[in-house]
């Protein structure tokens, strides 16, 4: 996939790009778009670079602004940049004010992981988060039995998949990629999932 | 919320089945993510999701050095030792407590024909759980001084100057248990060692613990190991 697409050709002042920049964790928006292209095509290196280089200065702001430990603010962070990394891969997320939209996420996070703990005053760790953005909930022996028959998938089945489910990618827009008709992505992705459920019934 | 034991049910929808899959692969994917991002924000920014010292590591060291040692002289005297010894003071008093349920009901035994030993092993046992530990020394002194006293009460005796920080009596008191070779004079050991520690002869409080031996019994022993391991300085 082509990773870079020329940039809005309006003029605008250094100044005005410096100060937009750093709203957006140093991003001109000609890197975000190509950040954005990059992680649909699942590259994670450039978004990594940009928002691991931050994750410091955002567990600072939650321990300095909310009084949160450090072990609950890299939490807060590390959640919200998972969740942040979806949103942007599924265009939830325009370019403008990453900064602010970031840290509002991870004040957000924290505060919702407060609410659990007080819910589940009797562990330490509270309760485990095994539940995804889409509210599904996986006991631990299901997901064991999921991942044993994801991974005995073949590498073009669990690449499909990861590409659907985890990179938000259309099936068009795979279709395009491989060269093929959509149709035949989606028979293609439906196999992919008989086989996925034949095999964790297998292992049941 | 739906629960993937759904997954189970052959007449899955599509759509179910999809949202299924999609968050089970998600999940699987943000894992992998999660953990490969903690290993570089560790690796390539020096940043661990537990408090670490990098900045002047010795001196802070040396700092948590001091604190800890500071934290285990105060937990000896504030939690430790005042805990150990309402926890063997309540043994005991609780072994004073059976003896008069075998002379009949609890109540009606101390009620009905109390004996002047029994009513002020009451009142002791009363005022050394109320905290008042000056008050139960008293009442320990006149149960001492009676004939059928036993070396429980002198024991007991020796908790309530040790709890009102009367620590000459209880030194006096610990180290009569230990003249005679009394039953408890393991007991008598460690908690002269204690009186002496809490005093602020450290050298001589630690001298005591270190005569406790194995013949002492287990958890006296374990405990007395737990004060010498402790920073004194």
């Amino acid at each position: 996939m082509q990773a870079f697409r020329s940039m809005n050709t309006e003029e605008v002042s250094p100044l005005r790009i410096c100060e937009s920049a750093a709203k957006n964790f140093g991003l001109t928006q000609k890197e975000f778009s190509e950040m954005l292209l990059l992680l649909k095509d699942g590259d994670n290196r450039l978004f990594e670079r940009i928002f691991l280089q931050h994750f410091k200065e955002s567990v600072d702001y939650l321990r300095r602004r909310d009084g949160a430990s450090q072990e609950d603010a890299y939490d807060a962070v590390m959640s919200t940049l998972l969740k942040f990394r979806s949103l942007l891969l599924r265009g939830k997320v325009q370019y403008g004010n990453l900064r602010y939209l970031f840290t509002r996420m991870a004040r957000q996070d924290y505060q919702r992981s407060l609410r659990r703990q007080s819910r589940f005053t009797g562990s330490e760790e509270g309760p485990p988060d095994l539940m995804d953005e889409t509210g599904q909930l996986f006991d631990e022996e299901t997901h064991e039995l999921l991942s044993r028959a994801f991974s005995s998938l073949g590498k073009d089945c669990r690449e499909l998949l990861r590409a659907f489910y985890h990179r938000h990618r259309s099936l068009r827009e795979l279709a395009e990629e491989a060269e093929r008709s959509a149709p035949a992505v989606r028979k293609q992705k439906s196999r992919c999932v008989a086989t996925l459920r034949d095999y964790f019934y297998r292992i049941s | 919320m739906t629960t993937t034991n759904k997954f189970k049910d052959p007449n899955l929808t599509e759509e179910e089945q999809d949202a299924i899959i999609g968050s089970f692969v998600r999940q699987r994917e943000d894992t992998k993510l999660k953990k490969r991002w903690t290993e570089k924000l560790a690796k390539e920014h020096n940043l661990n999701r537990e408090v670490t010292s990098r900045r002047n590591p010795a001196k802070i060291r040396k700092i948590s050095f001091l604190l800890l040692s500071a934290a285990a002289a105060l937990l000896f005297l504030i939690v430790f030792l005042p805990s150990l010894m309402m926890e063997d003071g309540n043994a005991l008093l609780a072994d004073n407590l059976s003896e008069i349920t075998l002379n009949g009901s609890r109540s009606a035994a101390a009620t009905e024909d109390p004996t002047s030993v029994e009513i002020l092993r009451i009142q002791f046992r009363d005022n050394f759980q109320a905290g008042d530990f000056a008050a139960a020394a008293k009442l320990g002194e006149q149960l001492i001084a009676l004939p059928a006293v036993t070396d429980n009460d002198r024991l007991n005796l020796g908790f309530a100057y040790l709890r009102a920080s009367q620590f000459s009596e209880a030194e006096k008191t610990f180290r009569g248990l230990l003249a005679v070779n009394s039953e408890f004079a393991s007991e008598a050991r460690y908690y002269l060692g204690g009186t002496l520690l809490a005093a602020g002869d450290t050298e001589a409080g630690l001298d005591e613990l270190r005569k406790i031996n194995a013949a002492d019994g287990g958890r006296l022993l374990e405990s007395a190991k737990e004060l010498l391991d402790a920073n004194w300085k």
